[in-house]
């Protein structure tokens, strides 16, 4: 019965193509052409007249200005800007490493992951992350900035609800845009203002008599203002209301919790109820590109979907072998984490000293964020940044905030000396 | 005849020799009606100002694909291009897409629905192999139900093909890492055994995929210098010298005034469009343009209309519409013209293999007042007499190109990707892109091997090695395609254009060809539904300077074979029974 049944189906099916492929082929649009009216045609392309590709005005002055500034080579400087947590980029131990697999694997991957650019060295690396968080499967992007635009892509879709943090990073935005899903922007890390707005989705979803999906973004610590997000009320939250978590540790990855697992293990959470953990490997594993980490289920698909996996060269495999190096050296010696968490506080303890700046990120956090307590703005900030770059402190600058980033090498001198600059700083605006 | 209009290279039809000032360029495509082609056909009305005298351009027996310019603005941008005083001989493009019979189409739509057929049968029949989520209980699926059939009872069953582990250099052969599947492709187990392949996938075009040698050691003596990565953006405190140097190499190389790189191909593409387009701008972009480029113009916001692949008529034609019609919702009468309209275009495309028709465009861009933004990923290095991409390869002007995009991956050997331009444009990157601002910068050795290689191409290492690489390349590639022709096989594309696909239709067959090649020690790309139509699954061949004529021999002889094999012979084109001269091929002029 089931063998006649199959048969007659593909009769038909069959039949169904033949027929469909002939209508294709014979049928011929008949599309009416609206003539132009071609004086006015030509009067309108004689007349057109676009704008300048960029601002002319702007881009003239531009060409006299330097938007660049160098890396600081002059001796004595502290370069804070640099993000080098774990002092690995001046590890001459990794650069062997990087030296052996150039001279193995040369310097680039010459294609695709799908096309013959998947290296023995990636799936180590992928394999490596994954035994690290104790998770299923990891992927691995060329970029840092890709790895979560692209993520984010490939999952939300146009009908979804993106619930993020308003300080949530730059790069996360380019993939909401690419998604095309409504953002709904919760105060930060205030979960009265979240749940707020989830209810009002939900009401939204009564209304319609549809469940959405929804999804959660949100960062381990925030690059923007340096705080830890309050992970175990999140996921509560995200249990309550069926939303999925995508979590960015790119500045968390390798500097939380006891042995650097991240803000999963600072808070002691089940990784398993994380969706998505996006890192990169660009701050503590002193290396360029990133990663996205989780349940086979989950990551398997974005070595179909995610645009900058897909359509990108692979990680050039010395950068991913240094990586990898870097997670050997954090499990042989997990008391890196503790020494940079203890200068991280000292730190902020030193920052508390100054009366005039307000400590916007957290005790723990190796990213320091501080701003001026009265009227902070951003002149006043371009002031102090170029104030400190004068004096050898080199830090970044994002509106009206100093940013910068604690190195596990620092020596108690040192942080004097940075407390010493800010507080001169603010006698100069 | 004036030396505007030539003959194809190994075209044997004749050619018109009448009003031949009115097709300028000497675009003289395959002789497409004697293979029953369709012909582009012209309303003499609707090209208003498109031909002169409004003569048509069919008189040609041997049919000009339509590459016919509107000639003021052309003779114009000929004349500014005169090299040393005289006129640089226009390219001839030899292109050929053959259609494949009306048999196989039908075969290959009926595979494809046998295929899923099959697929939703054996969904039924066998759970997926995968664990379903934890505690996710009541929550709305992940994925739609296609997309995950699809993946699973479709992609799955040939999976084998794509993602193969190397582990080596991927120069002229690669060692490929021996895997098996137990369960029909979920998963996947390595045996330990590994293949040395001839590596015909990869697209080291110049063959500057090298664990040693002059880039190799410049890349490392950097490493040592800057470290491994400068742990910075561009624009705080991520620049070091490398960047800088690589900037103005670039620039110089290319013939601008100025250019960024950035540390990621796609990055380049998908970042930096947002900033100088909005909405209010349109963009035409090519219909087989890549997906960086098409996510970077949907995060800008402008519209987007697509035209057909290389097509010029239809391209003129959407100019022609778009600035008669202004942008769209206006109130009623009210003209609104588009912002700015940019044209995006690639040099070669890695699917089709096909050289887009540059000067055409150019032409267009000028009397339309458009902007164009050339992405020569794969051009870049793999073209032209220089290596300098499609600008050298059509002797024109790399001033007339308004953004000029590439990477890094594929000719150089490396990673990342730069805009090349006008000083006052790069500047206006330099301040607001969105790369330069919040992502890091390139890696110095990353940097250094495509400095390393820059100056062996524009011969500044004292040696003749660019030259003979570039050389090598372009021979590689006439030759291989040649014979790829007398074979039989359908391979697209422009006769110099180093990605070279052959057409087999059927997804089956592609798999098939695949494994079979990798049986035999040739590794090869499949690639088909979704990255090219549905009905053209092909697989693609990337030549590379790093070839020798032994190593395409054998490629030949086993493509041959396989071709008998597993029935990829459907050109219907007479074959050159002449054997070719590897070492008398001519090249670029
Ligand atoms: C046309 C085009 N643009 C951009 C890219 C992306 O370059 P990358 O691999 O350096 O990210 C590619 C790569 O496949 C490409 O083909």
């Amino acid at each position: 019965m089931n063998k006649i049944l199959q048969g007659n189906l593909f009769d038909f099916l069959i039949g169904f193509v033949i027929i469909g492929v002939c209508f294709l082929l014979t049928y011929k649009k008949k599309k009416v052409i609206k003539l132009m009216d071609i004086p006015l045609l030509n009067k309108r392309i004689l007349e057109y007249k676009p704008e300048p590709l960029v601002n002319d005005t702007e881009a003239s002055l531009l060409t006299r200005a330097i938007m660049e500034s160098p890396m600081p080579t002059s001796a004595g400087c502290l370069n804070l800007a640099k993000i080098n947590y774990m002092d690995l980029l001046n590890n001459t131990v990794l650069r062997d490493k990087a030296e052996q697999c150039i001279r193995t694997y040369g310097v680039g991957s010459c294609g695709p992951r799908g096309f013959y650019g998947t290296i023995d060295v990636h799936l180590d690396l992928e394999n490596k992350i994954a035994e690290f968080l104790g998770l299923e499967e990891t992927v691995l992007y060329s970029y840092g900035f890709s790895t979560i635009s692209s993520a984010i892509g490939a999952y939300c879709k146009k009908n979804d609800y993106i619930f993020c943090d308003e300080e949530i990073c730059f790069a996360s935005l380019q993939g909401f845009l690419a998604s095309r899903s409504t953002v709904i922007y919760f105060k930060h890390n205030n979960m009265e203002d979240l749940e707020k707005k989830l209810e009002e989705v939900k009401q939204t979803e009564k209304l319609k008599n549809k469940t959405f999906r929804k999804f959660l973004v949100i960062e381990g610590i925030y690059m923007k203002t340096g705080q830890i997000c309050p992970l175990p009320e999140l996921v509560e939250i995200s249990k309550k209301h069926k939303m999925r978590i995508f979590l960015n540790e790119t500045h968390s990855f390798g500097i939380l919790g006891k042995t650097g697992r991240g803000v999963t293990e600072y808070f002691d959470v089940d990784r398993s109820e994380i969706d998505m953990i996006m890192g990169s490997l660009e701050t503590s594993l002193a290396s360029v590109g990133g990663f996205c980490v989780g349940r086979s289920l989950v990551i398997e698909h974005q070595r179909l979907s995610g645009l900058g996996y897909c359509f990108s060269a692979s990680l050039p495999p010395f950068l991913s072998y240094v990586s990898l190096c870097a997670i050997e050296m954090f499990e042989d010696n997990p008391s890196m984490f503790s020494k940079l968490q203890a200068v991280s506080i000292k730190m902020h303890e030193s920052l508390g000293k100054l009366d005039d700046f307000l400590i916007v990120s957290d005790a723990i956090s190796p990213l320091k964020v501080i701003t001026l307590k009265k009227d902070a703005n951003v002149e006043k900030t371009d002031k102090i940044y170029d104030f400190c770059a004068n004096n050898g402190v080199f830090v970044l600058k994002i509106d009206d905030r100093i940013l910068f980033h604690v190195n596990i090498g620092m020596k108690d001198e040192e942080i004097e000396r940075i407390v010493d600059t800010f507080s001169k700083a603010v006698e100069v605006v | 005849m004036s030396p505007i209009f030539q003959k194809g290279y190994g075209d044997d039809g004749e050619v018109g020799d009448n009003s031949v000032t009115e097709v300028l360029n000497g675009l003289n495509i395959e002789n497409h009606k004697r293979y029953g082609y369709d012909t582009p056909k012209y309303s003499p009305t609707l090209l208003n100002g498109y031909l002169k005298n409004g003569k048509v351009a069919c008189r040609f027996k041997n049919h000009l694909n339509g590459h016919v310019l509107s000639s003021s603005s052309d003779e114009d941008s000929i004349r500014n291009g005169l090299v040393n005083g005289h006129l640089p001989r226009p390219r001839v493009i030899n292109e050929s897409f053959e259609p494949p019979s009306f048999l196989t189409s039908c075969l290959t739509q009926l595979g494809f629905y046998i295929l899923m057929f099959l697929g939703y049968i054996s969904q039924a029949i066998f759970p997926p192999k995968v664990a379903k989520e934890e505690n996710r209980d009541g929550y709305p699926p992940l994925y739609d139900r296609f997309s995950s059939f699809y993946s699973r009872y479709v992609y799955r069953r040939i999976k084998d093909c794509w993602n193969y582990p190397i582990c080596s250099v991927p120069g002229a052969e690669i060692v490929l890492k021996n895997r098996i599947t137990r369960d029909s492709g979920w998963t996947f187990e390595f045996t330990g055994e590994k293949t040395k392949c001839l590596n015909l996938g990869s697209y080291n075009y110049l063959g500057f995929a090298e664990p040693n040698g002059p880039c190799a050691e410049f890349a490392i003596e950097s490493l040592h210098k800057y470290g491994v990565s400068t742990g910075a953006t561009r624009q705080q405190y991520g620049t070091c010298d490398l960047h800088v140097e690589l900037e103005k190499l670039t620039a110089e190389f290319l013939g601008t005034e100025d250019a960024i790189t950035f540390g990621m191909g796609f990055a380049t593409n998908a970042l930096n469009i947002p900033t100088f387009l909005s909405s209010g701008c349109l963009v035409l972009s090519d219909e087989k343009n890549h997906a960086s480029l098409i996510l970077g113009i949907k995060l800008s916001g402008a519209t987007v209309k697509v035209f057909k692949h290389n097509n010029v008529q239809h391209l003129e034609k959407l100019l022609k519409e778009n600035i008669y019609y202004g942008q769209p919702n206006q109130p009623k009468d009210h003209y609104k013209p588009w912002r700015k309209i940019l044209i995006v275009v690639e040099g070669v495309y890695s699917m089709e293999g096909s050289i887009v028709h540059l000067p055409d465009i150019i032409a267009l861009k000028k009397k339309y007042k458009a902007y164009l933004y050339l992405d020569e990923a794969h051009s870049i290095g793999a073209l032209g007499k220089h290596g300098r991409g499609v600008v050298d390869y059509f002797h024109c002007n790399p001033k007339d190109i308004d953004i000029l995009m590439g990477t890094f991956t594929k000719s150089f050997g490396s990673a990342g990707g730069y805009i090349a331009g006008s000083k006052k444009f790069i500047s206006f990157l330099r301040k607001h892109s969105y790369a330069a601002k919040y992502a890091t910068a390139m890696a110095p050795p990353v940097a250094a091997q495509i400095i390393a290689v820059l100056k062996i191409l524009m011969n500044k290492d004292g040696t003749n090695e660019g030259q003979k690489r570039i050389m090598q390349l372009a021979r590689n590639t006439r030759y291989f395609r040649r014979r790829l022709a007398q074979i039989g096989v359908i391979a697209y594309g422009n006769q110099d254009s180093p990605v070279v696909p052959i057409l087999g239709y059927l997804y089956s067959k592609i798999a098939m060809v695949v494994r079979t090649l990798i049986e035999h020690k040739i590794a090869t790309v499949g690639v088909g539904y979704p990255a090219t139509p549905f009905l053209e699954a092909r697989i693609r061949i990337c030549l590379s300077a790093a070839h020798t004529k032994e190593q395409l021999d054998y490629a030949l002889d086993i493509i041959e074979k396989v071709a008998d094999q597993i029935g990829l012979k459907y050109s219907r084109k007479p074959r050159d029974p002449k054997p070719i001269d590897y070492d008398t091929i001519e090249l670029y002029d």
